[in-house]
């Protein structure tokens, strides 16, 4: 790369031809980040180990257009908005029954293997049907008590879409 | 001459500008959402905190507050009705229990509004350490109620919006 080459890249002349791409190039980014791809850092450990307290995601939205979040997707639960939102894995779907014991999950009274889940639980929760309509979530951290950790069903109207990775 | 009819025309153009701007803001949710933002401004506290500093804070949120306003967060196990001669008792049992507290007020929307009624919705993410130093920080998806009182919004109703049912 040349001297002129360089300099024309940091330093390039204000044409109205660059104006309009930079205004393309910023209006995109815009939609893309704000509608598509929302960029969010993680607080909280219900989501340990598999996403740990201070890393960074986007939120995919378009992952549930044509489709309904299953099990064992992790997605995204919106609160008044989107800038708050909770990170959660589907354990069932509507119909399904959901239901702890010592830790151990139950769906439609069959045990699930979760690899996903590191720790010691001793989680008993009633079992519940999930409404339709909606999807039951859980952390993967079960080790923390069941009366500190946010889960439950929630509306598929409240799922604002899932991690990128 | 050609300068002069521009500049006119810049200057018409930028004053439409500034009134649409100005008939477009919605003055009333501007006022909702500074009262609720300034509620949960006076909601934090931390040790360091002096009885004045205290008895202030008391007055400014009773300020915000109705005569009579109904709580129901059941992640604090809060269900009743406040009123507003109670909030000093109320804020320094809080105060006792949480050695430091902040809230913070996010996607603050105002959903309605009517004068002298208005509803909003907003996530409020609390920070919080008790007594003995556990943290405690959570996030609720709250509503509120406020009605328009001598030319000032206070709040009659907040609500804990149910996300996730157990």
């Amino acid at each position: 790369m040349t001297d002129s080459a360089v300099k024309n890249f940091f330093f390039p002349k204000i044409t109205k031809r660059y104006l309009l791409r930079v205004a393309v190039v910023a209006i995109t980014a815009f939609i893309i980040f704000k509608f598509v791809f929302i960029p969010f850092c993680i607080q909280g450990e219900s989501m340990a180990p598999t996403y740990v307290t201070g890393s960074f995601n986007f939120c995919f939205t378009m992952r549930y257009l044509f489709s309904r979040p299953v099990q064992p997707d992790v997605v995204l639960v919106r609160m008044a908005g989107q800038d708050v939102m909770l990170l959660k894995r589907v354990v069932a779907t509507e119909g399904q029954s959901v239901e702890f014991k010592e830790g151990r999950l139950f769906v439609d009274g069959k045990k699930i293997n979760e690899p996903y889940v590191s720790g010691k639980s001793d989680w008993n929760v009633p079992l519940t049907v999930v409404k339709p309509g909606h999807v039951y979530v859980v952390g993967d951290n079960r080790s923390m008590p069941a009366k500190g950790h946010a889960f439950g069903q929630t509306s598929l109207k409240r799922i604002a879409g899932t991690p990128l990775w | 001459m050609v300068t002069k009819k521009y500049l006119t025309v810049v200057l018409i153009l930028v004053a439409s500008g500034v009134i649409i701007l100005l008939l477009s803001v919605d003055w009333e949710a501007r006022a909702v959402k500074k009262q609720l933002h300034s509620l949960a401004k006076e909601m934090t506290w931390t040790p360091n905190e002096n009885e004045l500093e205290f008895a202030l804070r008391v007055r400014h949120v009773q300020e915000k507050i109705a005569q009579t306003c109904q709580v129901d967060i059941p992640s604090y196990n809060v269900s009743q009705t406040v009123l507003q001669k109670d909030i000093p008792a109320y804020l320094s049992i809080a105060r006792s229990y949480y050695r430091n507290l902040s809230v913070d007020l996010r996607d603050l929307k105002i959903e309605s509004i009517r004068v002298p009624q208005a509803h909003g919705i907003a996530t409020a993410y609390v920070k919080a350490t008790d007594a003995y130093g556990q943290r405690n920080d959570q996030a609720l998806a709250l509503e509120f109620n406020l009605q328009k009182i001598e030319k000032k919004w206070v709040i009659t109703e907040a609500k804990e919006m149910q996300v996730l049912e157990k």
